[in-house]
C-alpha cells in the first residue's frame, strides 16, 4: 500500500509529539470527570477521522459509522471473553474486520452513489446491529447488559485510570490525525480529493477510481473499527444499544458542523458536538433547576438542539466551524492592514497547524 | 401455521404494506420532483398520528372535521419543510440536503416529545368497535378492513392526481426536466413544494392509520426507515412500483416475525434492501441508469 504513504513531512509528527507531551502534563492537574469528557472525545475524534476521510476526501456518503464502530466493539468484547487477549490483538483483528466489511460494502459504491450508497451503508446498519443483538443474546448471560470488558491491558501494561487512559488515546487520537494529515496528500488522498470533485475527469487523467474508491472505504472503516475497540475497553461494555442510528448521524454531523475534509473540522466538530449535550444541561440546569423530573425534558431539549445545529450550520454555514475561523481570521487580517497571502487560504495547511494552536 | 393464523397475518401484512405503500410514495413523489431524499417521512407519518390524537381525543372534534385539520396541518408542516430547510440548500452537495432532511427529523421528534411526552397515547375512530366475520372461521375488526381500503384510496387518489390534474402534468413533466419545464412556463417553486405537501399528507393517512391499531407514540417514526426499502424494491422512480414493492416488503417482513420471531423485523427490510441494490440496483421497475466508471 505504497500509495498509502507519503514521506511526512518533520512538523507534523513533530507538532503531534510537543502537543502530546503538552497534554499529558497539562492532564495531570485534571480532575477525573473532565478527563473521561476529554477521552470521550478522543474516541470521538479517531472515529470521525475516518469518517471526513471517506465523506470529506473520497466524497462517499455513509450511514454506516455506527455499524463498524460495533464490529470492532464486539470484535473486542469475543476476543477478551473467549480467547483472553488484550488490546494488542484486538485493536488491529477489530480494525481488520471493519475493514473486511467496509471492503464487502464498498463494491456496491463502484455503480451506486449518492443516497442510493446511503441507503447501502443504512442496510448494513440494520445488518451489523441485529447481528450483533443474535451474538449477544446467543452468549447466554450477557444477553441484557451486554459484554463486560474487565481490563484493559497493552501487552504488561493495564490502563485502568482516566488518566492512563489519556495518555493511551492522546497517543492513538493524534497518530490518527497525522495520519489522516499524511494520508490526505498522500497519492491516495489526492486521487480522492480528485474523484470527489469530479470521477470523470479523475478517471480520464488515469486515477483508478474503482481501485480508490474501495480504499477510501476499507480505510475508513478500519479507522471505524479501531476507535469501536478503543470505546469497548474504554466503557468496559458493549451492548447494542450503544451503536444506534442516532450515533451514525452524530458522526456525520462532527463532519458537516466542523468541516469536511479537514484534521481542524473533524477535532472542532468533535468538540462541538460532544459538549453539546453538556452545554443543554448546563442552561436547563440554570434556568429550571435540575430536578430528576426534568430529565425527559433535558433528553428531548438536548436531541432538539443537536437538530438545530445540524440544520443551522448547513443553512447558514456548510464550511462548519472551519469556515467560520477562515472568516474571522480574513477579517482580522482585513483590519491589521496586511495583505491575505497570494492564493489565500488554500496555501496554507489548513490542518495541524491550528490543532498546535489551540 | 394454521388457516386463522395465516389469515390475520396476511391482513397485518396488507396493512403494514397500505402504510408503506403511502410512506414510500411519499419519497418517490419527492425524488422525483426534487431529486431529493427525504430522511423526516417517518416524522410526517408520526407527526400525523399526534395531530390526529389532538383534535380528535383532546378536543373531542368530529371524524371528518379532525381530518380535514390533519390534512391541513400536515400540509403546512410540508410546505413549511420545504420552504424553510430544503429550498435555501438549493445547489448544496446532496449529502447537506439528506443530512438536513435528518437533522429536521430528530428536531420534529423532540419537539414532539417535549409538547406530547414520550408516554403511549390511544385514539378512538370511528368502525374500531364493529367486527366482520370472513367465511365463518374468521373475526376481522372492520376498521382494519377500512384501513387497508383507505390506504388503497389515497394511494390511487394520489396516482389520479398525478395522471389527470393539469398541475399533476406540470408536475410529471418537472420531475422529468425541470429547466425545460420551468422554461413552458411551469411554476417549479409551486411544483416542489406540492410534492412535499403531497408526500406529507399521503405519509399522515399511514401514520394515523397505523397508530390507530397500535397506539400514538414516537416509535411510529421509525416506519419511515422501514418504508424505504419498499420503495428501493420499486425502483424509487416509478409510482406504480413502488405499491409492489410495499406489498412484498410488508408481507415479507410480517411473515418472518411470525414464522421466526420480532427481532428479525427489522433485518428483513433491510436484508430486501441490500439485495437489491446488489443485483438490480435500480429496482424492479425503477429507470436503468448505472454509471460505469
Amino acid at each position: 500500500m505504497s500509495d498509502l504513504w507519503t514521506l511526512p513531512g518533520r512538523r507534523p509528527f513533530l507538532a503531534a509529539a510537543i502537543l502530546l507531551v503538552l497534554l499529558v502534563v497539562v492532564a495531570q492537574a485534571l480532575p477525573s470527570y473532565y478527563l473521561s469528557r476529554f477521552n470521550f472525545l478522543w474516541i470521538a475524534i479517531i472515529s470521525a477521522a475516518g469518517l471526513n476521510l471517506l465523506i470529506g476526501l473520497s466524497g462517499q456518503v455513509s450511514l454506516g459509522q455506527a455499524a463498524f464502530m460495533a464490529i470492532g466493539g464486539y470484535t473486542a468484547a469475543a476476543v477478551h471473553r473467549y480467547l483472553g487477549l488484550d488490546l494488542l490483538v484486538s485493536l488491529p483483528l477489530g480494525a481488520a474486520l471493519a475493514a473486511l466489511v467496509g471492503f464487502l460494502i464498498g463494491i456496491p459504491s463502484l455503480r451506486l452513489r449518492g443516497f442510493y450508497l446511503a441507503l447501502t451503508t443504512l442496510a448494513l446498519h440494520f445488518a451489523a446491529v441485529f447481528a450483533a443483538n443474535k451474538f449477544q443474546l446467543l452468549a447466554g448471560d450477557s444477553a441484557a447488559t451486554g459484554f463486560s470488558i474487565e481490563r484493559a491491558m497493552v501487552g504488561p501494561f493495564r490502563i485502568a485510570s482516566d488518566f492512563e487512559w489519556f495518555v493511551l488515546l492522546s497517543f492513538m487520537g493524534l497518530l490518527t490525525l497525522v495520519g489522516f494529515h499524511n494520508l490526505s496528500r498522500s497519492k491516495a488522498g489526492r486521487a480522492w480529493t480528485a474523484i470527489r470533485d469530479r470521477d470523470i475527469a479523475a478517471s480520464i487523467i488515469g486515477v483508478d477510481v474503482t481501485r480508490y474508491k474501495l480504499l477510501a472505504f476499507v480505510v475508513s472503516s478500519g479507522i471505524a473499527g479501531a476507535a469501536g475497540v478503543l470505546q469497548a475497553y474504554y466503557l468496559g461494555n458493549v451492548a447494542v444499544e450503544s451503536f444506534g442510528l442516532e450515533l451514525a448521524i452524530s458522526y456525520v454531523a462532527i463532519i458537516i458542523v466542523g468541516g469536511m475534509g479537514t484534521v481542524a473540522g473533524t477535532v472542532l466538530g468533535a468538540i462541538v458536538i460532544l459538549q453539546l449535550p453538556f452545554l443543554i444541561q448546563w442552561i436547563t440546569a440554570i434556568t429550571v433547576g435540575s430536578d430528576a423530573s426534568n430529565n425527559f425534558i433535558i433528553f428531548d431539549l438536548q436531541a432538539g438542539a443537536f437538530g438545530v445545529v445540524i440544520v443551522a450550520f448547513l443553512l447558514f454555514e456548510p464550511d462548519g466551524v472551519v469556515g467560520i475561523a477562515k472568516r474571522i481570521m480574513a477579517s482580522l487580517r482585513r483590519i491589521s492592514g496586511s495583505q491575505p497571502p497570494a492564493g489565500g487560504s488554500a496555501s496554507r495547511d489548513p490542518g495541524i497547524a491550528k490543532v498546535e494552536a489551540r | 401455521m394454521t388457516l386463522n393464523l395465516f389469515v390475520a397475518a396476511l391482513i397485518d401484512g396488507l396493512i403494514l404494506s397500505g402504510v408503506y405503500a403511502l410512506a414510500a410514495l411519499g419519497f418517490v413523489i419527492i425524488y422525483r420532483a426534487t431529486g431529493v431524499f427525504n430522511f423526516a417521512q417517518g416524522e410526517f407519518m408520526m407527526l400525523g398520528a399526534y395531530v390526529f390524537y389532538l383534535f380528535s381525543t383532546t378536543y373531542q372534534l368530529p371524524f371528518f372535521l379532525t381530518v380535514a385539520l390533519v390534512l391541513g396541518s400536515l400540509a403546512l408542516v410540508g410546505a413549511g419543510v420545504f420552504f424553510l430547510f430544503v429550498r435555501p440548500l438549493t445547489g448544496q452537495p446532496l449529502l447537506a440536503v439528506i443530512i438536513i432532511t435528518m437533522g429536521v427529523a430528530i428536531l420534529m421528534r423532540a419537539l414532539t416529545g417535549l409538547f406530547w411526552g414520550t408516554t403511549n397515547l390511544y385514539f378512538m375512530a370511528p368502525l374500531m368497535t364493529t367486527f366482520i366475520d370472513v367465511g365463518g372461521y374468521y373475526t376481522m375488526s372492520a376498521y382494519d378492513l377500512a384501513s387497508i381500503v383507505l390506504c388503497l384510496l389515497t394511494y390511487g387518489a394520489i396516482m389520479a392526481f398525478l395522471r389527470f390534474s393539469p398541475i399533476g402534468l406540470q408536475m410529471r413533466a418537472s420531475a422529468e426536466n425541470a429547466t425545460l419545464a420551468s422554461q413552458r412556463g411551469v411554476n417549479l417553486n409551486l411544483v416542489f413544494a406540492l410534492s412535499w405537501i403531497i408526500a406529507a399528507l399521503s405519509a399522515s393517512v399511514a401514520g394515523a392509520v397505523f397508530a390507530g391499531r397500535t397506539a400514538v407514540s414516537l416509535n411510529i417514526s421509525h416506519l419511515g426507515l422501514s418504508a424505504f426499502p419498499a420503495a428501493i424494491v420499486g425502483g424509487f422512480d416509478s409510482v406504480g412500483g413502488t405499491l409492489i414493492g410495499a406489498v412484498v416488503v410488508g408481507l415479507a417482513e410480517t411473515f418472518t416475525v411470525i414464522v421466526l420471531g420480532s427481532e428479525y423485523k427489522d433485518v428483513v427490510a433491510a436484508l430486501i434492501l441490500l439485495l437489491v441494490l446488489m443485483f438490480r440496483p435500480y429496482g424492479l421497475f425503477g429507470t436503468k441508469h448505472v454509471n460505469r466508471i
